[in-house]
């Protein structure tokens, strides 16, 4: 199964999503985004591959953009 | 002790803010500088501060709010990072040296800027603004409230004269953010600035500002800001790219926790509390002979703070037997702000400031007045 990045422009981005995705029952994870990924702050969210849709646009309605999806 | 300065720092805070500074220092990392557990409890405390900061100003955006270590950095963040040659600002002349300096500085890159005068209380006639507009002019630049005078300047309607005059609107809010509302939307604010040891009620060393979505500027300083690391290009990115260096975590989380505080007691409760403050210190001082106060006589159009002279006497030698002999603490003085004395005609002597806080009551208040009336009986006058 595919790793799914969530990418977010900045750090406080990144935070925003986890404190709304806190207060959900999916499952996610912060973590370090490696350098040849050259957008973004450094950090994103993973998520699991079969939710990832459903996550996207739960984090768009709470007005949480993301810069980029990356599947690795 | 009795502390009545709170127009120079707030005192004391709310224990919940020393407490959180003690715990932010002791367990979390460095904000923003990777993924370890450490570093993102940094980056969250930072998150929070910015959240409540936004909603206690109806700030859409929190990233929008960059930390600064105080208000004079973000004042200076925006008017060299918003001006550019040739551009002309309006101020008014109660205005601190926080805003004027970086004005003089600014007029060798051709920036230049114009005082529109406010009235001997500090009052300013909104009507007036107009007759100072150029073509040039792209920014005003008003205080919130003066440091000296106590006056509460009407930012509804300078917001609104901005608006209609396609024209940028910058507050500083030093004496006001925390106790007075401000609402960015509401009054038109394009760039607000706040101190956060003030009414904000949080520790020295922070402060911060607030520039509307969809503008751009300089930052003041350039480095590292723990994001886009591999381009040598200072990142565009809100709020980290105008935020290069550690930030002061601890304190900024302490702020956090004054601004909760605030939110939970409410604004207004905590204005009306030091209203009464002031009007039982002006009815007081009005009973004192040759006492002049300064700034509005009205106690809803200024802050708490009251600045007042002593007929012949020197509010220096009174400041400082009120700290010796009786430990109350008072600020005399021009209180960096050599404008608003002009305006208030004390720019020889200064003025002696009393500012109350939240934490101040209504004996400590009796105090001061009690010494003040000993202390005026045995002083002589100025040499």
């Amino acid at each position: 199964m595919n790793e799914v990045f969530f990418i977010f422009a900045s750090v406080h981005q990144t935070l925003q999503a986890e404190e709304e995705l806190d207060k959900t029952i999916y499952k996610f994870n912060v973590v370090p985004v490696p350098p040849y990924v050259n957008e973004g702050c450094g950090l994103g969210i993973k998520v699991g591959e079969k939710e990832h849709e459903e996550i996207e646009r739960f984090l768009s309605a709470k007005g949480i953009e993301l810069l980029k999806i990356v599947t690795c | 002790m009795i502390y009545l300065d709170n127009a120079a720092t707030s005192w004391p805070k709310p224990e919940i803010v020393y407490q959180t500074h003690d715990c932010v220092l002791r367990n979390t990392g460095n904000a923003g500088r990777g993924v370890n557990q450490a570093s993102l409890a940094a980056g969250r405390q930072l998150l929070y501060t910015r959240e409540r900061l936004a909603r206690l100003f109806n700030i859409e955006k929190s990233e929008r709010i960059i930390f600064t270590q105080n208000v004079t950095e973000a004042l200076n963040t925006g008017l060299q990072g918003l001006l550019e040659y040739n551009d002309h600002v309006l101020v008014s002349s109660i205005e601190h040296n926080s805003v004027m300096r970086p004005l003089e500085f600014l007029k060798q890159y051709g920036i230049d800027y114009s005082v529109v005068p406010c009235a001997k209380d500090g009052t300013l006639d909104v009507n007036t603004l107009r007759t100072y507009v150029k073509a040039e002019t792209k920014l005003l630049c008003f205080t919130h409230a003066s440091n000296v005078l106590g006056t509460i300047l009407p930012l509804k309607e300078i917001g609104q004269f901005a608006r209609e005059n396609d024209l940028l609107f910058m507050v500083d809010s030093a004496q006001t953010a925390g106790i007075i509302p401000i609402d960015v939307q509401e009054m038109n604010i394009d760039f607000l600035a706040f101190t956060g040891h003030k009414a904000l009620l949080g520790p020295p060393g922070t402060g911060g500002y607030y520039l509307r979505e969809g503008l751009s500027m300089k930052p003041l300083i350039y480095g590292g800001t723990g994001i886009h690391s591999a381009t040598l290009g200072q990142p565009k990115v809100w709020p980290e790219g105008m935020e290069s260096g550690t930030r002061n975590t601890p304190g900024i989380a302490a702020l956090g926790a004054g601004v909760d505080y605030i939110l939970n007691e409410g604004i207004n409760k905590l204005r009306l509390h030091e209203l009464s403050l002031t009007k039982l210190l002006i009815e007081h001082l009005e009973k004192i002979e040759g006492v002049e106060i300064l700034g509005p006589q009205t106690p809803e159009r200024r802050t708490g703070l009251v600045a007042c002279t002593f007929s012949g006497l020197s509010p220096d030698s009174i400041c400082s037997q009120l700290d010796r002999k009786y430990g109350i603490i008072t600020r005399s003085g021009l209180h960096c702000a050599p404008f608003a004395h002009k305006t208030a005609g004390t720019e020889r002597y200064g003025a002696l400031r009393i500012s109350p806080g939240i934490f101040n009551n209504a004996d400590e208040i009796k105090t001061l007045y009690h010494a003040l009336s000993d202390i005026l009986r045995g002083e002589k006058g100025i040499e």
